[in-house]
C-alpha cells in the first residue's frame, strides 16, 4: 500500500521519532511504514488521519 | 512491586522486543520487567534439583510440590510476558507473536523428528552421533524451553527483515 506519510511528515517539519510519539508507536514502525513494508491497522490509519486531518484515503492508496 | 514488572504505569513509549535481546538496544530494566519471574522459576527450579537431590526421604507429594513450583511460576513469566508484548506497539506485537509461532512450531517438528530419529534407530546406528540421542536431552524440561527461544530469536531475526 502506498502511502503519503513521509510527505506530510516532512510539511510539518517532524522527524520520524516525533511522528512515532505524536502516534504511540516505535519510530521503527513509523520508518516501516513511510517505506511500505509494514501496512498500518485501521485504528492506527484512522490515528494518522486525525493527526494530519486528512481522511484515510487522502494518506494511504491501494495499490 | 508486582506492578513494576508488568509494562503498563506511566511508560507511554511501547515496548521494543530488541529490548531484551543482546545488542545496543539492550535495557536489563526492560528485561527485569519482561523476564523476571522466568529469571526466579529458574533459580526456584536449581533449587528445587539441589533439595531432591538430598538423602532425605521425600514423599511422592514433596516431590511433585518441588518439582511443580517452577513451572507454576512460570504461569506468572507468562502472565507479565504478554502484558509487555501487549505494551508493545502493533508492529512489534504483530512481529513477537509471529517469531514465537515460528519457534514453538519449528521447536514441536525438531522434537517430533528428534524422537521418530530416536525410534527408526538412527542414533543408535551411528548414523548420527550418540550423544544426539533422545534421553540425553529431552529428559531436562530446560531443553526444549530453550530450543524454543533459540528458534524464537532466528523467527525474529527472519521477521524483521521483512519491516526493514
Amino acid at each position: 500500500m502506498k502511502n503519503r506519510l513521509r510527505e506530510l511528515r516532512a510539511a510539518k517539519e517532524w522527524s520520524q521519532a516525533d511522528l512515532a510519539d505524536r502516534l504511540d508507536v516505535s519510530r521503527q514502525t513509523v520508518n516501516a511504514i513511510e517505506t511500505g513494508r509494514y501496512d498500518p491497522s485501521l485504528p492506527l490509519a484512522f490515528k494518522v488521519a486525525r493527526l494530519f486531518k486528512i481522511p484515510i484515503e487522502g494518506i494511504f492508496e491501494d495499490e | 512491586m508486582t506492578s513494576m514488572l508488568y509494562s503498563g504505569g506511566m511508560n507511554t513509549k511501547p515496548n521494543l522486543p530488541e529490548e531484551i535481546m543482546f545488542g545496543p538496544s539492550y535495557s536489563i530494566r526492560a528485561n527485569l520487567k519482561a523476564n523476571t519471574w522466568a529469571f526466579v522459576a529458574m533459580l526456584l527450579s536449581w533449587v528445587g534439583d539441589q533439595l531432591l537431590s538430598l538423602p532425605r526421604d521425600w514423599n511422592v507429594a514433596q516431590r511433585a510440590a518441588i518439582a511443580m513450583v517452577p513451572l507454576l511460576i512460570s504461569l506468572l513469566w507468562v502472565r507479565g510476558f504478554t502484558r509487555w508484548v501487549l505494551g508493545m506497539d502493533e508492529m512489534h506485537r504483530r512481529l513477537t507473536l509471529e517469531a514465537c509461532l515460528f519457534g514453538t512450531v519449528v521447536t514441536l517438528f525438531v522434537v517430533t523428528a528428534w524422537h521418530l530419529l530416536d525410534q527408526a534407530g538412527v542414533f543408535q546406528a551411528g548414523v548420527l552421533p550418540a550423544r544426539l540421542h533422545l534421553s540425553s536431552h529431552f529428559t531436562a524440561a530446560s531443553f526444549p524451553i530453550s530450543l524454543v527461544l533459540v528458534f524464537y530469536f532466528v523467527g525474529y531475526a527472519i521477521f524483521k527483515r521483512r519491516y526493514q
